[in-house]
C-alpha cells in the first residue's frame, strides 16, 4: 500500500457521505449523553480506528480532549496517528493493551460485527478499560435480513437489531444501554426521490438522471469501499444501530457469605 | 522474529521510529495487563511477565502477541 493509495482512501473516507453521517451521529450521541450524564475526566479511545477519520473529527469537535486509537492494521494505525494527532497503537480489540479504567469514553465503529473479532471478549475488554461511569458508543450493522454478499466481502459476521444490541450490552455488564437505528445508506435514494417528487406535478419526465452531486457521492462510496477492502478493513453496510451504554459506577453486588466485611471485629 | 532495522550509530533516532510519549505512559501488555519496559536500543516494548517484546514500527507499537519476539528461551 503506497502513500498515494492512502491519500485516495483518506480523501474518499473524509468526503464520503456514509462516514460523514456516522461521525456526526457519534458526535451527537456523545454530546447528548455527556450533557445528561457527565463522565469522569480522562482520555477517550476509538477501538478499531481505521485511518483515523473519527479521531480527527473528535479532535475538531471536542478541542483539548485527549484521544487514543487502536487499530489492527499497523499501516492504517500509522496513518491514523499522522492524520488525527491521536496516540495510536496497533492491537486487537479482544486484547486491549490498556490498564483498567483508563478511559472515560470508548467508541468502536463496526468492529464487534467483524468475523475476526471475538465479540464477548472485545466487549469485556472495552468494559474493563472504561472508568466507572464511563461511556461506551458502538456502531453496529443492523438487521440480519440485510446480510448480503456485501457482508461476506467485508467480513461482517453479525448483524443486530436494536433490542439485541441493548441485551448484548446489558449482558456484558453495562447499564443504561440505548440503541437506535439509523439508515444512512438509504439517504441518497430518499433525497433523490424527494428531489424528483419536488420537480412539480406537471413535469412530463418521471425520471431524471442522478444529479451530478449524487453521482459523485455514490462514486466516492465505491472508491472508499475499494480502498478499505484493499486494506482488509471492515466496511459499513446497510442500516446501522448506534448504541450507547455506561459502565456502572458501583461494582455489581457481591455475594457476601457473612454479614460483616472481612477483617471487621464482630461485636 | 527480530527487527531488521539497520541501526545507524550516529543517529539518535531509535529503531522503529520515535514513539509517542503518551503511549509509553498508558500502554500495558495485552496478555498480562502488566507493565512494559521501553527498550530504546531495540525499539521494543518488553513485557517481562509475558516473556514477549512488542516491536515498534514506524513509531507504531505493535501490541499483537503473534508479532512479538519471545524473550530468552
Amino acid at each position: 500500500m503506497d502513500a498515494a493509495e492512502y491519500d485516495l482512501m483518506d480523501a474518499a473516507e473524509d468526503g464520503m457521505w456514509w462516514y460523514r453521517a456516522l461521525r456526526d451521529r457519534v458526535e451527537t450521541a456523545l454530546r447528548d449523553r455527556l450533557r445528561d450524564n457527565p463522565v469522569p475526566p480522562g482520555p477517550w479511545l476509538d477501538v478499531g480506528c481505521g485511518t483515523g477519520g473519527l479521531l480527527r473529527h473528535l479532535r475538531g469537535a471536542f478541542p483539548g480532549q485527549a484521544l487514543h486509537g487502536l487499530e489492527y492494521h499497523p499501516p492504517a494505525a500509522a496513518r491514523a496517528a499522522a492524520k488525527s494527532g491521536a496516540a495510536v497503537a496497533a492491537g486487537d480489540a479482544a486484547r486491549l493493551p490498556y490498564p483498567d479504567g483508563a478511559f472515560s469514553v470508548v467508541a468502536s465503529m463496526d468492529v464487534l460485527c467483524h468475523a475476526a473479532v471475538d465479540e464477548a471478549a472485545a466487549l469485556a475488554e472495552m468494559r474493563r478499560v472504561l472508568a466507572p461511569g464511563g461511556l461506551l458508543v458502538l456502531n453496529l450493522p443492523a438487521f440480519r435480513w440485510l446480510h448480503s454478499a456485501h457482508d461476506l466481502r467485508v467480513h461482517n459476521a453479525r448483524r443486530y437489531t436494536a433490542p439485541e444490541a441493548r441485551a448484548l450490552l446489558a449482558g456484558a455488564g453495562f447499564e443504561a444501554a440505548g440503541a437506535r437505528y439509523w439508515n444512512a445508506v438509504l439517504l441518497p435514494l430518499m433525497v433523490a426521490q424527494r428531489k424528483l417528487l419536488a420537480r412539480g406535478e406537471g413535469d412530463a419526465s418521471d425520471v431524471a438522471p442522478f444529479p451530478p452531486w449524487l453521482d459523485a457521492t455514490l462514486r466516492a462510496a465505491t472508491v472508499a469501499e475499494a480502498g478499505l477492502a484493499r486494506l482488509g478493513l471492515r466496511f459499513p453496510a446497510g442500516g446501522s444501530v448506534l448504541a450507547t451504554a455506561t459502565r456502572p459506577r458501583q461494582p455489581p453486588p457481591q455475594d457476601t457469605p457473612s454479614g460483616s466485611p472481612p477483617g471487621m471485629p464482630r461485636p | 522474529m527480530s527487527t531488521m532495522n539497520p541501526s545507524d550509530p550516529t543517529s539518535a533516532a531509535p529503531p522503529g521510529g520515535p514513539i509517542d510519549p503518551r503511549l509509553l505512559e498508558i500502554l500495558v501488555c495485552p496478555v498480562t495487563k502488566g507493565p512494559l519496559r521501553y527498550d530504546r536500543e531495540r525499539g521494543e516494548l518488553v513485557s517481562e511477565q509475558a516473556g514477549l517484546a512488542y516491536p515498534i514500527r514506524d513509531g507504531i507499537p505493535i501490541m499483537l502477541p503473534d508479532e512479538a519476539r519471545r524473550l530468552g528461551g
